[in-house]
């Protein structure tokens, strides 16, 4: 078990030093001048030289490269060409509202798909009803499901709020939005688990012992779909905490999702560069807490812990 | 015990899926191949295209799908948006599964230094997080229409690849790769004679999953900005130029869309009675007793 | 003394494949059937169908009963209940019908709070009873460990502790010392021969090894291809067994207990037909050092004497 944790660990923080290698890279080796985004209008060659000394340019690749990683692992993300200011301050500004939105979403995501996985499972006659409803859930992406919200309950209901801003009344179409583009997959899952659940040798056992259905969905099931369901969870947690800038586009929410736009529309690449960093960093750590967490909770690989 | 499976051949509903599904794909690319006899997208009518208070028209015989704010045609502009999806789509679909596969095979079949290689970018390449790294090779690629191409695919390729390493390891490890070898097989003959093959039903019914994400990728990437650039319409930023008419003029949010929907829905269409095709099991519950 | 189970003309098909026909026989209080046959031959089948626990899909003809209770009559919600209470099942593989995330006092406490109404405690203190009733040792401790904690014998017995919990008047056991060594399996056998006899339980026990019927049954039922070939009490079968299936089956049990004195052991050839492509006819025709033409056309009409019954042409020995 600890053994297992180590390799896992040590799995993650391989994932993550690629990233910070790959995010140099293609800061640094890919064509584009970032002195031009600089300098006012067309600088002379001294200005661009001093430029360039100032960010390190003229030193060799993979002295950059050291002092890029060193950099990184201190939490300094360089400074924003745009706004001059260092990015990691730009983005911890941000994280809060990304996270609550995150979370928000995961929540709306389980209360939608959870009950629709079960009753995919369970009744025969929803399923050809809900498979339609998942069918075009799958096929839309996530900022059309938040424009047909914003169209239909923004603009024709006038439920909600349609201007923006980062309160409780205006996390709720957001959240909503992630939870439906999250519901197909997360229904599918808990369908799978439930299905081969329902058809298992202990379940026969059960109903041979004479048990209640409902008693043997709750106590002999559920626990089954419950650490596929706690790996989705985590999984779309990182997924939406870096990938939450649609939704945060469409209703204005002021998350890294929506710092990344402006950053990528003014080619600011280290405020970009920032984001993908702290955003593949959350889906390893997230993914890593959420493989521990499974082991913890099957108590097949718990008994190695005590 | 493994839950007890029922075995059935090629089921009615899986057919009926890859039809209809076909059905909704050839529509929408048929109207894409109509699109220079439906009008043109550019043409900006300003005294017929828009009423005399300046907003898009509805549906009329004219313009069948309405105007849009510069009193463009939305259904020349929807066709044509179409041909430009469409082809972005399913060439990064293509590409990002063949490096996919060609990644996944290799590192599978060879393993070694280039399994671990390989397999860790593979890693790396998944934790990628999709939209804010499209962004960022926004920022960092020239642009021009094989852009969002290039985007896709290195947003993509992750996946096959992780897929098919499986596929092919579970191949290696059953043994019969051995044996090939042992009969004086070159490695590679072998690669491409007996592993590929193998992997045939399962690239099948993935392409056009890959497909319909590609080319929803395609539009997410338009809608943002990071698309093709403007006034070249494509599905997504013909839906962000129609967000903010959202309140008065619907129809230009909801014409794409739908054209949107109607592709991927019948790409995963086909997806699904691909998928169903192949029947592994059918499970039933013990609880219907 | 009173019958158990009844079981009349039962036949079962899975769509197109029939697996059980014209099966008939009675299980009585006290007493233990054993069902003998091949992998294929339907026994697990049958055993499933006197439970009503066949997978959904199948079809039943026939009559079964089950302490007075017409099974097949009933409304599925009333079976429910009566499952537990009135069959006892041990079923094939006790891992995998454990369930892998509770522990098994949990899951045979569970049968005391939905059958008893019992609250959590109680049921837990039951629980332990019934593990220690099954002669599982320390059952204070051994019930708060998981499945996978468990050897092989203990699972078993914490199977039979689940199934005896209500007192059932029948018990249906699936197999369930195949897996384990001679000696768990030894233990077990003796365990169920007692619990039996405490309880005057009637037993319908499934095996394909002549070992385990020797040492266990009052009366042996030989199933082949489906079909019921041979009935009668255990001692008579083993001693002189009437069908030519039974014969060999007898046959190979006794080389492999006298075994090792330089004879080859005997083996049945041929191998059992699988439920797709039965044989016409008698279905061991083509297996049967007997046959003559007529085997191949109809299957025979059960022959009757005393307590024994044999579907055979030609059967073997002295009928008197």
């Amino acid at each position: 078990m600890a053994r297992l944790i180590g390799i896992r660990i040590a799995q993650g923080l391989l994932t993550l030093l690629g990233l910070i290698v790959l995010t140099f890279l293609v800061q640094f080796v890919i064509p584009g001048d970032p002195v031009r985004m600089l300098a006012p209008r067309t600088p002379s060659a001294e200005v661009a030289q001093r430029i360039r000394a100032q960010l390190g340019l003229d030193r060799l690749w993979w002295e950059q490269l050291g002092r890029y990683l060193i950099r990184v692992a201190q939490g300094d993300l360089g400074e924003s060409y745009v706004r001059r200011q260092p990015v990691a301050r730009l983005i911890a500004g941000r994280l809060p509202a990304t996270a609550a939105l995150a979370l928000a979403g995961v929540v709306a995501e389980i209360l939608i798909g959870f009950p629709i996985g079960v009753a995919l499972a369970l009744s025969s006659r929803l399923r050809r009803w809900l498979s339609g409803l998942n069918l075009i859930l799958l096929s839309l992406p996530t900022f059309v499901i938040g424009l047909a919200l914003l169209l239909a309950l923004g603009f024709g209901a006038r439920l909600f709020p349609t201007t923006g801003g980062a309160g409780l009344r205006e996390l709720i179409l957001p959240a909503l939005t992630l939870g439906l583009a999250g519901t197909p997959w997360y229904a599918g899952v808990v369908r799978d688990r439930l299905e081969e659940s329902l058809g298992s040798a202990y379940v026969r056992m059960a109903v041979a012992k004479g048990l209640p259905n409902r008693w043997i969905l709750f106590r002999h099931c559920f626990p089954h779909v419950f650490p596929a369901l706690v790996t989705m969870a985590g999984m779309d947690l990182s997924a939406y905490l870096s990938g939450v800038v649609v939704v945060e586009t469409i209703f204005g929410w002021p998350g890294i999702g929506l710092l990344a736009v402006q950053g990528m529309q003014t080619l600011d690449r280290p405020l970009v560069m920032g984001t993908v960093l702290v955003g593949g960093a959350a889906v390893v750590l997230l993914n890593g807490i959420v493989d521990m967490l499974r082991m913890v909770l099957d108590p097949r690989t718990r008994e190695g812990l005590g | 015990m493994a839950p007890i499976t029922i075995a059935s051949g090629w089921p009615i509903e899986a057919r009926r899926s890859v039809a209809i599904g076909g059905a909704l794909v050839g529509a929408v690319g048929c109207i894409a191949l109509l699109a220079p006899w439906l009008g043109d997208p550019y043409y900006q009518d300003f005294a017929a295209g828009l009423s005399p208070l300046g907003l898009p028209l509805g549906p009329s015989p004219a313009h069948p799908l309405g105007t849009d704010t510069l009193g463009r045609d939305v259904l020349a502009r929807a066709a044509f948006a179409g041909r430009v999806s469409l082809s972005i789509g399913i060439l990064a679909a293509v590409l990002s599964l063949a490096l996919g596969a060609a990644v996944g095979m290799v590192a599978g079949f060879y393993g070694g230094f280039l399994e671990a290689f390989l397999m860790r970018l593979t890693d790396i390449g998944l934790a990628l997080p999709t939209t804010l790294a499209g962004l960022a090779l926004t920022a960092l690629l020239p642009a021009g229409p094989l852009r969002p191409v290039a985007i896709i695919t290195i947003l993509f390729w992750a996946y096959p690849a992780r897929l098919i390493y499986n596929e092919t390891l579970r191949m290696r490890r059953r043994g019969f790769v051995e044996a090939a070898v042992a009969m004086g097989e070159a490695r590679h003959r072998i690669l491409l004679r007996h592993v590929l093959p193998h992997l045939k039903t399962l690239l099948l019914t993935y392409a056009p999953m890959n497909a319909a994400a590609a080319v929803m990728m395609e539009a997410t990437l338009s809608y943002l900005g990071a698309g093709v650039p403007l006034p070249t319409p494509s599905w997504g930023n013909m839906i962000g130029e129609g967000q903010g008419a959202l309140a008065f003029a619907p129809h230009l949010f909801l014409a794409p869309a739908a054209f949107l929907l109607l592709t991927t829905m019948g790409l995963l269409l086909i997806a699904e009675g691909l998928k169903q095709a192949h029947p592994g099991e059918r499970r039933f519950s013990w609880l219907a007793l | 003394m009173r019958t158990i189970v009844r079981v009349q003309d039962l036949t079962v098909a899975y769509r197109h494949l029939r697996v059980l026909k014209d099966i008939s026989l009675e299980v009585k209080a006290g007493e233990i059937l054993a069902l003998v046959g091949e992998t294929g031959s339907g026994k697990t089948t049958l055993a499933m169908a006197i439970a009503r626990l066949l997978p959904p899909g199948a079809t039943v003809r026939g009559r079964i009963e089950v302490n007075g209770h017409d099974l097949y009559a009933m409304p599925a919600a009333a079976v429910r209940p009566l499952r537990g209470r009135l069959i006892g099942l041990v079923p094939q593989e006790a891992m995998a019908a454990l369930n892998p995330v509770l522990p098994v006092g949990a899951q045979v406490a569970e049968v005391f709070q939905t059958h008893l109404g019992f609250s959590a405690s109680e049921a837990w203190a039951r629980a332990v009873e019934a593990l220690a009733r099954v002669q599982i040792p320390h059952p204070e401790r051994v019930a708060r460990l998981y499945p996978h904690q468990l050897s092989g014998g203990m699972r078993q017995r914490a199977i039979l502790a689940m199934a005896l919990a209500l007192h059932p008047p029948l018990l249906i056991a699936d197999e369930p010392t195949t897996a384990l060594d001679r000696l768990t399996q030894g233990e077990i056998l003796a365990l169920v021969r007692q619990l039996q006899a405490e309880s005057g339980m009637a037993v319908l026990w499934i095996t394909h090894d002549m070992g385990v019927v020797a040492a266990l049954a009052h009366r042996v039922a030989v199933l082949y291809a489906g079909r019921l070939v041979e009935l009668g009490p255990c001692s008579k079968i083993l001693s002189a067994p009437a069908h030519p299936y039974t014969e060999a089956l007898v046959r190979t049990y006794r080389d492999l207990i006298a075994g090792g004195r330089g004879e080859p052991f005997y083996a049945i050839p041929g191998h059992p037909p699988s439920p797709g492509q039965r044989p016409s006819g008698c279905p061991f025709h083509p297996r049967c050092p007997y046959r003559q033409d007529r085997c191949r056309e109809r299957f025979p009409e059960p022959l009757r004497w005393g307590e024994r019954m044999v579907a055979c042409y030609f059967p073997r020995g002295d009928l008197g």
